[in-house]
């Protein structure tokens, strides 16, 4: 079986910095990206057939994340790319899914970094194409360079939105409305006031916003949207007023007319790579609910794999870079590569950056913070399981026949067992039981992980295992 | 209303275009290109009907997390937003069943 | 939901199919029973198994009786749940992947008039003339039109329902802490929110039997038996059959002979568990569900309570699934689990009175309990109204064990 000394799991800030400290200091490396190209969500990178003509033009993003990569292949880590780890088996044996086969790989440390996904939030006409989540309409304009659509209502919750507003006017869409659930939008003056002091977030922050109100994009702050309209495809999103706790007002419904809906309601860490492994989760509600439980070196609860990013708590990019470098000095350490105390300057420095860089994420989380009314949206017939199209009503039986847990649920329903496993519904059916029973979310459990963590064929599982 | 979704152009190259069919017919792609980006960029925006709603699906998620956006390539379910083209796919967005 | 000091005729400790079944057929026959469920119902063996239904797998006459009266059960069993429990006649198909497994099949289909089960041998064409997804590497089949599939959700959630109608009351999330022995009577169980009395408490728990019933101070020999499962997407094709391969290096007797149960038993009872790096066993099916998706299992092994598949575990079950099925390698694997069978030194289930009088067990069914259910609630509904049961079962009482048990610990001390 394949060894390496440090494995880095995702490919994004967090991997990437992980990956590069523990290289630095001469420690064999392996990451691995379940995508084709390296950066994960934060730096979007085109496809390896596209050329940039000109990377000035590209903004700041686009050149701290390539300089990252440029740096990654410079050094001697072995990147595995379109490579998904499908397990964890033992003590640190992944189990890889590349190439059509499988392949076993013996980590000597292991770091996690597979980052998080959108909140879904649930209305009628949801699963309706059109209706993407934010990062789905970046993915195609940053990465795949194509404007989704012609007519746009962005809603959410936050300053992420702003962005992918900006974006979308940049690519010669008409947005027709920004929607924030909020009555404090990320503008307000409550906002600035607390984000002073980060300049260069607001100075992006405030780009984003002059670009959009130079383009007439009509924004309203406590609004949310009710439903989407139309038969095939989305025509028309229907928009409501929320009061400070975010519920409907009534008779404040609107129609806006729109071919594209993106959803910008926060972040979720991707647990399921930790909890395969075994590792504890802690619900921190501020931090996108369920996060990997860490000490302070970005151990976990099972020795020798560590995480960083997202999937440590939500964070952003910047909390991300420091936190991959900390879990790289504390595997050095650990593998005895550097002394016990080696690269002592370098971690207080990570430090000051870290609890610098967590003092603007809790500014955007308390942005992000959503109201428990956004999921009363869901209606009965409102499909919760998108995979499996099980509707509100079924799961609120099955809660109301004495099965307040995901996993009865899914009994119950089938909620769940589709190819997503519950990455959608997962979070709809705890706020449901939440809302049905008065459970707190913090004692909703998320249901066991198996492997695979996502789907894989089992012609490559036939192909034969190396032993 | 009819959406027009397609490629920008401003600052990047895309080399020369791959043969690519849907349903049968060819849609204009290129090399690196997502399947859901040329769907997208060849005005199609559902790519399946579940089983057994037959309700219309497309992209959602975007990042390949959320299975909605299956398409069937050499028999197989793949996701659409994740998957690059190949000279000489055939993609079908009709399920099998 | 009834309050602690509610005093039900009946307590059934475990609601998989077992005891969904036993409290549904109580309920029928108008006793006022309550069950208590350690996690949610139908949530362990019951919910994890390849919901196929084989009596040729019932190594036991008694087994293979009771699997053919529930046979005649089922088909009852719409109508009488209000619940369509999936429940269809596929019939089996036992399938070689290569000449050299024919023996195998000749030998087991000379074997068959002695069980009294109708098989047929049918040469590869014909055999995938009846289920068209077979391999062309197959060379002979052996069907066995007794079999089917089910939905064990569906019928352990029906069995369930059709209970509460008929007032039975059932709490998910109450493990069963210990239990109240006065005067040497079983007079109920105590539980987190409190003790609960009844007249009768029946031990349905699965593997967890031995355990519930050692808190009151009983020995009963049931252990986990793990069994690794693979799920697929929906498959564009249909099995028209449940599908067995022949386990490659070994077939079924030859492992029987090589691992008695009772050593099983003996070593494994003691609480070791077993080397997981060991061939993973056997006991292989092939089923599809109803939504189409294919259900790939299973293995055997001795790991206690341990619920993780293995790497090993799922290459070995894809591996001979496709070596008589290949076109399965283009459906994708969405998940893997195991379950844990109640596993028995003998191999037969434990129904029927304690030595302590108020307990009554109905366990131990080993990987035949879906197909065992709906007799098995029969049965014990019969036993607590008239204190007998219509099929001859003084060999699944539960004190058979007793004499068997001093052996063991004999063999154990050497």
């Amino acid at each position: 079986m394949r060894e390496a000394e440090v494995v880095v799991v995702g490919g994004g800030p967090a991997g990437l910095t992980a990956a590069l400290e523990a290289a630095a200091a001469g420690a064999q490396v392996v990451l691995i990206d379940e995508y084709l190209t390296l950066g994960g969500q934060y730096y979007k990178q085109v496809p390896a057939g596209f050329r940039i003509t000109s990377a000035g033009a590209e903004g700041a993003e686009y050149a701290e994340g390539t300089a990252l990569i440029e740096k990654l292949r410079a050094s001697k880590i072995e990147t595995l790319l379109g490579t998904l780890v499908w397990g964890i088996f033992d003590e640190r044996t992944l189990a890889l899914y590349r190439n059509d086969a499988t392949e076993r790989l013996q980590a000597g440390q292991l770091i996690l970094a597979p980052g998080a996904q959108e909140v879904p939030v649930a209305f009628p006409g949801w699963t309706l194409p059109g209706v993407m989540m934010g990062g789905a309409a970046q993915a195609l304009m940053v990465s795949q360079r194509i404007l989704p659509g012609e007519r746009v209502v962005l809603a959410g919750a936050g300053p992420l939105q702003l962005k992918v507003a900006s974006q979308f006017v940049e690519a010669g869409a008409a947005v027709a409305a920004v929607c924030e659930a909020s009555s404090k939008p990320p503008m307000s003056m409550e906002n600035a006031l607390r984000a002073f002091g980060h300049w260069g977030k607001m100075r992006e922050g405030l780009e984003y916003w002059l670009k959009i109100k130079k383009a007439g994009v009509p924004y309203h702050a406590h609004q949310v949207p009710v439903r989407a309209l139309g038969n095939e495809e989305l025509e028309a999103v229907v928009v409501a007023e929320v009061d400070a706790e975010w519920k409907v007002l009534p008779g404040t419904e609107r129609t806006i007319e729109a071919d594209t809906l993106c959803l910008s309601y926060g972040f979720v860490p991707a647990t399921q790579l930790p909890r395969l492994a075994g590792c504890r989760m802690q619900y921190e509600a501020e931090a996108g609910g369920w996060v990997t439980q860490h000490d302070a070196n970005q151990e976990t609860s099972v020795a020798g794999i560590y995480v960083a990013g997202e999937v440590a708590g939500i964070g952003g990019a910047d909390v991300a870079e420091e936190e991959g470098r900390l879990a790289a000095i504390a595997a050095l350490r650990a593998l005895k590569r550097i002394p016990a105390d080696g690269l002592r300057k370098q971690e207080e420095k990570c430090r000051a950056r870290l609890a610098e860089a967590r003092k603007f994420a809790q500014l955007t989380r308390d942005m992000m913070r959503l109201q428990p009314a956004l999921f009363d949206l869901m209606t009965d017939d409102t499909v919760i399981c998108r995979c499996e199209e099980v509707t509100a009503q079924s799961v609120r039986a099955a809660i109301a026949e004495g099965e307040p847990t995901l996993r009865g649920v899914k009994i119950r329903t089938r909620a769940g067992m589709g190819y997503c496993q519950g990455r959608m519904c997962g979070s709809l059916i705890s706020r449901l039981i939440a809302r049905q029973t008065g459970t707190p979310l913090d004692r909703i459990e998320l249901d066991t992980p198996r492997p695979p963590v996502k789907p894989i064929p089992l012609s490559a599982l036939a192909a034969g295992v190396d032993k | 209303m009819k959406s027009n979704p397609r490629r920008l152009t401003k600052n990047v190259e895309r080399g020369q275009t791959v043969r690519v069919t849907v349903n049968g017919e060819s849609v204009v792609a290129y090399p690196g290109e997502t399947i859901a980006a040329a769907l997208l960029a060849a005005g199609r925006r559902t790519f399946r009907h579940t089983a057994p709603g037959g309700h219309p699906r497309g992209i959602f998620c975007g990042i390949g997390m959320c299975f909605d956006c299956l398409v069937t390539v050499d028999g197989m379910q793949i996701r659409a937003c994740i998957t690059p083209v190949r000279d000489g796919m055939q993609v079908s967005t009709s399920t099998d069943q | 939901m009834a309050e602690a000091s509610s005093y039900p005729d009946v307590l059934v400790v475990g609601g998989g199919v077992i005891g969904t079944s036993v409290l549904y057929h109580l309920a029928a026959a108008g006793v006022r029973g309550r069950l208590l469920e350690r996690d949610s119902v139908c949530g362990a063996a019951s919910g994890a198994n390849a919901a196929f239904i084989w009596p040729q797998a019932m190594k036991r006459k008694l087994s293979l009786e009771m699997t053919l009266a529930s046979f005649e059960i089922f088909p009852t069993l719409a109508e009488a749940l209000g619940e369509d429990v999936g429940y269809q006649r596929t019939g089996g198909l036992l399938a070689a992947d290569s000449e050299a497994q024919i023996p195998i099949l000749q030998e087991y289909m000379s074997a068959q008039p002695g069980v009294g089960l109708p098989a047929e041998l049918l040469d590869g064409d014909e055999a995938r003339r009846r289920e068209p997804a077979l391999g062309p590497g197959v060379p002979m089949a052996l069907y066995m039109p007794l079999g089917g599939k089910i939905d064990p959700f569906r019928l352990a959630i029906g069995f369930a329902q059709a209970a509460r109608r008929l007032g039975a009351t059932i709490e998910a999330f109450t493990p069963v802490r210990g239990f109240v022995v006065e005067g040497g009577r079983a007079g109920g169980v105590l539980t987190d929110r409190g003790t609960i009395r009844a007249g009768t408490v029946i031990v349905c728990a699965g593997a967890w039997s031995g355990e519930v019933t050692r808190l009151a101070g009983l020995e009963v020999p049931v252990i986990p038996r793990q069994g690794q499962m693979v799920v697929t997407e929906p498959a564009p094709f249909k099995l028209h059959h449940c599908v067995k391969p022949i386990k490659h290096d070994q077939d079924w007797e030859l492992y029987s002979q090589a691992r008695p149960r009772e050593l099983d038993y003996a070593r494994f009872g003691a609480g070791q568990t077993e080397d997981p790096n060991l061939p993973p066993g056997k006991g292989m099916a092939i089923q599809q569900s109803g939504s189409g998706a294919v259900l790939l299992g299973s293995t055997s092994r001795f790991v206690g309570f341990n619920q993780r598949p293995t790497e090993s575990g799922i290459h070995y079950i894809v591996d001979h699934a496709m070596r008589i099925l290949p076109g399965l390698g283009r459906l994708q694997m969405v998940r893997a689990w195991a379950g844990l069978r109640p596993f028995t030194p003998d191999g037969l289930p434990v129904i029927g009175p304690t030595s302590i009088p108020g307990l009554v067990l109905a366990t131990g069914h080993d990987g035949g309990g879906v197909g065992l259910a709906p007799v098995t609630g029969r049965l014990v509904a019969e036993l607590v109204t008239t204190g007998r049961m219509s099929m001859p079962l003084e060999k699944l009482t539960p004190e058979r064990f007793a004499t068997a048990q001093s052996a063991a610990a004999e063999r154990r001390v050497r």
